[in-house]
């Protein structure tokens, strides 16, 4: 930043937030011009969590990869692994098999509810509201049983393998997963009765931060952004990959029910919504979950796709996560390029809260559910 | 759309300026010269037929003979993908800025210009985004070698260069890596063994086998 500062108007005046603040969910700076109460302008400066990981994915074979991208998005690790193994294997022709790709999209799901719920809870927490985070970690901590279960990690899994999965999913997870689903219906209403439905809530963010769907497209929103702006877009299903093809699930879009189409209690819903279509997911796959081998047992450790490029892309629950990868026969990445959502969905903060009040910055920062990780790469 | 048609629909409206289409690749990817690139995806997002709504991703290739930026579309209306590519000069990458057409493009240039060093002409402020301000270098080109230090701060490792293996002592490692083999199974001592003790010792789990030097077991 520079230090003159005569461009400033007599009545405005510079304030700094982050890159330690306890609502920028993580190491963000946003430097607010304010006009007393009311943000002219606002810049993020974002890179505080830099760790080169595209450089790095230059330097080793695609297998030892997978640990990396965990790191990312590190609220939804396993989609993360899933999305680069699915990009490896498209690249080089790997074959998965069947039970393989039915316990991804179980465990991505799973996944998805985990890191909405959040999203969920720190949302109420940034809103003033403590209870409802305790209420959705008690569910999470049962999701992250489960994974816990299936590869000994709870926060960073490397549970992918490109033709696979490292391990099983045994009759006691299967178990667990269906006990969890079912629970969590009832928890859903809860959690509407606590924070969605509420007064004060609906205060906070009807009718604030609205990003009109034109807005949302320019800037690249995808996920829950572009969702809750009323745009019916979707990767599982229009342009599906595994096998989300099989699956009977609804696309959430923002109605502008308590406010404005757009506006951050939108934002906040579609991601409700989207947890029981998860859930719904979740029972069919696990209903139709077949025999078989985990494991694609002829990948070995050194994958050498032939020279060519790809581009893949994957809904996570952030948005679209796309992994450019450039291969010329060698068995490391010539290039992997990543499209983290939360970096495309982030720029549009300063759009979002041009003339908006200070304490309404916090609700739009949340809306956007923002992992640093992944922002900075 | 598929990707010919739209590589022959371009062809047809701006000529020469489109070079070539790869649709051997995987994801396959148009190139164009990069003189054209901005009038070229002014159309690609206006034309009802094309419509690419949503920029998702600029990146910068560092190609031995050029370096590459890489802008891939989508369509919503559609639902189509794309990749477009120009080639640019290694001694001095410069391309238009496409902020105007996507205000999306914005961070992806300012971050490829951080990384790969492309400098994007009309970008209205094109600075560092992930790196500090000062950073030298450009770290995703493929002859960056890292600072020794920055601030003061040391990079170099202070334990000598010999403490690690070297990357291609790692990658023999590797690549000759078995399973281990079982352990042989332990042999009679060559001059006392007689053909019957070894038949007693096979059926007997508890006989040990014979030391070296020590006496031959008991049958």
């Amino acid at each position: 930043m520079t230090s003159d500062t005569s461009y400033l108007k007599a009545d405005e005046m510079l304030l700094n937030m982050g890159p330690q603040h306890p609502s920028t969910h993580g190491v963000l700076r946003v430097v607010i011009r304010t006009d007393g109460e009311i943000i002219r302008h606002a810049t993020p400066h974002i890179g505080y969590l830099h760790r080169c990981k595209e450089k790095i994915a230059e330097t080793m074979t695609y297998p030892q990869y997978i640990p990396y991208t965990d790191r990312m998005d590190y609220l939804a690790a396993m989609s993360n692994n899933f999305a680069f193994c699915w990009a490896v294997e498209k690249l080089g022709g790997i074959a998965t098999t069947e039970r393989a790709e039915y316990i991804r999209v179980i465990v991505n799901e799973l996944q998805r509810i985990a890191s909405h719920l959040v999203a969920f809870g720190t949302y109420g927490l940034d809103m003033g509201a403590f209870t409802p985070f305790l209420y959705s970690f008690r569910e999470r901590e049962s999701i992250i049983d489960i994974f816990e279960r299936l590869c000994g990690a709870r926060l960073t899994y490397s549970y992918g393998r490109i033709g696979g999965l490292m391990r099983d999913l045994d009759e006691k997870s299967i178990d667990m997963t269906r006990r969890f689903v079912d629970d969590f219906d009832t928890k859903w209403d809860e959690y509407n009765d606590l924070l969605s439905n509420n007064e004060i809530f609906i205060k906070r963010t009807a009718n604030v931060g609205v990003l009109p769907a034109d807005v949302a497209i320019a800037y690249g929103c995808t996920g829950p952004m572009l969702r809750g702006s009323g745009v019916k877009h979707d990767l599982r299903k229009d342009d599906p990959y595994s096998i989300y093809d099989r699956f009977e699930f609804d696309v959430p879009v923002g109605e502008g029910k308590m406010g404005t189409v757009g506006d951050c209690w939108d934002r906040y819903w579609v991601r409700m919504a989207e947890m029981k279509e998860s859930s719904r997911i979740i029972r069919q796959a696990l209903d139709a979950l077949p025999e078989g081998p985990y494991l694609n047992q002829k990948v070995g450790r050194i994958i050498k796709p032939a020279y060519g490029e790809i581009y893949f892309r994957a809904e996570n629950p952030r948005g679209e996560l796309g992994f450019y990868i450039v291969s010329v026969g060698e068995k490391k990445p010539y290039r992997c390029s990543v499209r983290a959502p939360s970096f495309c969905n982030l720029s549009v903060l300063t759009e979002m809260s041009h003339d908006t009040l200070i304490a309404d910055m916090v609700a739009i920062i949340g809306s956007i559910d923002i992992v640093l990780g992944e922002v900075d790469r | 759309m598929e990707i010919a048609q739209i590589f022959d629909s371009l062809k047809q409206k701006f000529g020469d300026a489109v070079l070539s289409v790869d649709s051997s690749v995987k994801s396959p990817f148009i190139t164009v010269a990069p003189d054209s690139l901005v009038v070229i995806m002014r159309f690609l997002r206006d034309d009802p037929a094309m419509k690419f709504d949503m920029l998702l991703m600029i990146s910068g290739v560092d190609y031995p003979t050029c370096f590459a930026s890489v802008t891939h579309l989508t369509s919503l209306t559609h639902k189509h993908t794309l990749a477009v590519k120009v080639e640019l000069p290694r001694e001095a990458p410069e391309v238009d800025s496409l902020v105007d057409i996507w205000p999306a493009a914005d961070w992806h240039e300012r971050e490829t210009y951080d990384m790969m060093g492309i400098e994007y002409r009309g970008h209205p402020q094109l600075r560092r985004i992930l790196c500090p301000e000062d950073w030298e270098g450009f770290p995703l080109r493929k002859n960056y070698r890292q600072p020794e230090e920055y601030h003061g701060i040391s990079n170099v490792r202070q334990i000598g260069d010999d403490y690690y293996p070297k990357p291609d002592e790692d990658e023999k490692a590797v690549q000759g890596w078995k399973a281990p083999k079982p352990p042989p199974a332990p042999k009679a001592a060559p001059a006392a063994a007689e053909p019957a003790t070894t038949a007693v010792a096979k059926d007997d789990p508890k006989a040990t086998p014979p030391s070296p030097g020590g006496e031959t077991p008991e049958a």
